[in-house]
């Protein structure tokens, strides 16, 4: 124990990276799935192929390898990045394909019937989709949002395999230096449950504010 | 027995509040499910339209407001073509702001009603008056409230659809449709998917609706009681064709043809 | 300017289809084991033992929110400091995936035993059948059809997961990408080729647990 004392500053230094790659994740991707659902759902039939392939590569794909291939491809390609910047992007793209599938379906489930019933009122569809496709998509979405966070909070611990000093790094580094590593895995394993168990609480909390009153 | 249009008729062809129906195809892929359907609506008369599933009068109202597109004929909504402009005798799709534009002036109530879940009855109704009429918030909750108190919940402005029964929500859902203060209004068997018991309260509206003459409407029913008292005119669709219209006394009282016959027994058994 | 070689690619490609193929068996060895944790712990959960009930509850919920690299490093580098010595990286994979996916299998076949209906639970019991013989030879049964989808999507899930073996030297396919960078420096050729192994994989996954479930679809 003396030794997390001694090294609380590295371990807070790798905390601190873990939340702020979360973060920026959780933005960008957000960001990218929302215009990827909708470009599946309703762009041009050339967009929405190269959109779905992008999708199912994601999801066909380890994150590792994405990783690996964006993490080092793209200094390989001569474009000057620091190392957190290019993992916030490896994520990103991992991110961003799993939310637009996470769009497409929310959309998707929304009934038939309240589309028509809008069209029946003579609503345009800008209008349709503005007051009551996208409102219904939502609620649905939060869910496999929050999931996605969660998987996403879980995955940056992958970056700790191309040296960025992440929480797994800089605790793994800290406890090269004794021989006993349980104590430190077992901190990590409650660092990481406090973080993705209560996203999860607070993901619930979005749910119920979102639900219809009932 | 068809009615076809004596050229003295024309005029009120094009009135407000008017349906025509002119030789009407449709196909699903191969399937035609409409095949040459004529008809003639007046304004501020109720017709009822039976037949039985498969018959293609769902169909039918569904491409008089134009959910559904047609490959052949015509329909004239208040002296509007509804869906395509004609260029040189060919038929060219209307784009999706002209369609909401005439949909606006039809009114339809669904079977499954079809409610927003994520709004109150008062928004529901005020949804449309708001965004299409473009009339300001308070207005179009002012004319909302009225609608609702007209169907009877004007107790129930701020409840969610999930909070409300059947019978409740369909009579918003017709709130709703009168809201827009359309000409037409076209109901899809609105009361197949309720409980019995809820059923008379969704009819007396369309009841009340029926006598004040103020709006044309094309009901679809199973509920023959009702077609006869409030119907002006009966129609026997079957198989894609209009096989018999007339009086409610004609139609349902002295059928001609062996085919409706045999569909009016069905009524008499098991009710 | 990057100019692309790909016979690097072809020349290795020996390593890296031996290493696809024991990511399979990995796959398959984990899903069988954490199987087996799930099947328990779902028939445990459902029981009317509330501390068993809880305590698989917690078991779920506790794994699900861990980083599944945090668990294998614990198994290959925790365990061996509680005496377990035995396991090898490739047993250690296996072990952590098979506690992993248990806890999301635990949950899947959790809404499969609740799904089939009681009609036939009681069915099984008014003819004498013990609560075993009903969850052996009626609940299972109708369940297995009810949970195949989801089973096929958690096989393919720990197939991708199998990569993370490379953070203990396992030689299964991202190991020997990460061997193959390390000789040569062709990045984009090696981890594209990779990926679309993986991709490829994945879709050969899907296909054939499809014609399972249509095979299985027969009896409702």
């Amino acid at each position: 124990m003396q030794v997390v004392l001694n090294n609380w500053t590295l371990l807070l230094a790798g905390l601190f990276n873990t939340i702020q790659l979360s973060v920026q994740v959780i933005l960008f991707g957000t960001l990218v799935g929302l215009i990827g659902g909708t470009l599946l759902l309703f762009g041009h039939p050339v967009i929405r192929t190269i959109v779905r392939a992008y999708v199912d590569i994601v999801r066909g794909t380890p994150l590792l390898v994405s990783i690996f291939l964006i993490f080092y491809g793209i200094p390989a390609l001569g474009i000057p990045m620091p190392a957190f910047s290019a993992a916030v992007i490896a994520l990103t793209v991992f991110a961003g394909g799993h939310m637009s599938e996470i769009v497409r379906g929310a959309v998707g489930s929304v009934p038939g019937g309240q589309t028509e019933a809008a069209m029946a009122i003579g609503l345009v569809f800008a209008q349709r989709l503005q007051y009551v496709v996208f409102p219904q998509a939502v609620r649905r979405m939060i869910p496999p949002w929050v999931n996605l966070c969660v998987e996403l909070i879980k995955g940056s611990t992958l970056v700790s395999l191309v040296s960025v000093t992440d929480l797994m790094l800089s605790t793994r580094q800290v406890l090269e230096r004794t021989a006993q590593p349980v104590p430190f895995y077992i901190l990590l394993a409650i660092v990481y449950f406090v973080l993705c168990y209560g996203f999860g609480r607070l993901g619930g909390q979005l749910e119920r504010r979102f639900a219809y009153y009932d | 027995m068809r009615i076809t249009t004596s050229p003295a008729a024309e005029p009120t062809a094009r009135a407000e509040g008017s349906v025509v129906v002119q030789d009407l195809h449709k196909w699903f892929g191969k399937f035609e499910v409409l095949q040459g359907i004529d008809l003639q609506v007046a304004p501020g008369e109720v017709v009822v339209i039976v037949g039985p599933s498969g018959s293609g009068k769902t169909t039918l109202l569904r491409c008089i407001n134009f959910l559904e597109e047609y490959q052949s004929g015509r329909i004239i909504v208040s002296g509007k073509l509804i869906g395509y402009r004609e260029h040189a005798g060919r038929l060219i799709k209307l784009p999706d702001r002209e369609q909401a534009a005439d949909r606006a002036n039809v009114g339809m109530v669904f079977q499954a009603f079809n409610l927003f879940p994520h709004m109150t009855s008062i928004d529901n109704v005020a949804l449309g008056p708001m965004k299409v009429r473009h009339l300001p918030r308070k207005v179009a909750h002012e004319r909302a409230r009225t609608m609702l108190d007209r169907v009877g919940l004007a107790d129930k402005v701020d409840s969610y659809p999930s909070r409300l029964s059947g019978g409740q929500q369909q009579r918003v859902a017709i709130a709703r449709a009168l809201a827009m203060e359309p000409k037409v209004v076209l109901f899809d068997e609105v009361t197949s998917a309720l409980d019995p018991e809820l059923v008379g309260e969704v009819l007396a509206v369309m009841r009340q609706l029926a006598q004040s003459h103020g709006v044309t409407m094309l009901v679809l029913t199973h509920e023959m009681l009702f077609a006869q008292e409030v119907a002006d005119r009966v129609v026997f669709m079957d198989a894609g064709k209009i096989v018999e219209q007339g009086s409610p006394a004609e139609v349902l009282g002295n059928p001609s043809t062996e085919r409706l016959r045999a569909f009016l027994k069905r009524f008499q058994a098991g009710r | 300017m990057y100019i692309t070689r790909w016979e690097v690619v072809w020349e290795n490609l020996p390593t890296l289809l031996a290493g696809l193929v024991l990511g399979l068996e990995v796959s398959v060895g984990s899903i069988m084991v954490g199987g087996i944790i799930g099947l328990l712990a779902a028939f445990a959960r459902t029981s009317s033992n509330r501390v068993l009930q809880q305590v698989v509850a917690g078991y779920v919920e506790f794994v699900r929110n861990l980083p599944l690299l945090l668990i294998i490093f614990f198994v290959y580098y925790g365990l061996p400091q509680f005496g377990i010595r035995f396991l090898d990286n490739v047993g250690s994979l296996v072990l952590a995936l098979a506690v992993y996916s248990g806890a999301y299998l635990t949950e899947i076949f959790r809404a499969g035993i609740l799904a089939v209906s009681k009609g036939f639970q009681e069915a099984g019991k008014s003819i004498g059948l013990t609560q075993f013989q009903v969850a052996r030879f009626v609940t299972m049964p109708l369940m297995f059809r009810i949970v195949l989808p989801s089973l096929s999507n958690t096989l393919i899930s720990l197939f991708k997961d199998t990569s993370l073996g490379a953070a203990i030297a396992v030689p299964e396919l991202t190991y020997a990408g990460m061997v193959l960078n390390t000789n040569t420096w062709r990045i984009l050729e090696s981890w594209s080729a990779i990926g679309a192994l993986y991709l490829a994989t994945c879709y050969g996954l899907a296909f054939m647990m499809r014609r399972v479930e249509r095979h299985y679809a027969s009896w409702a």
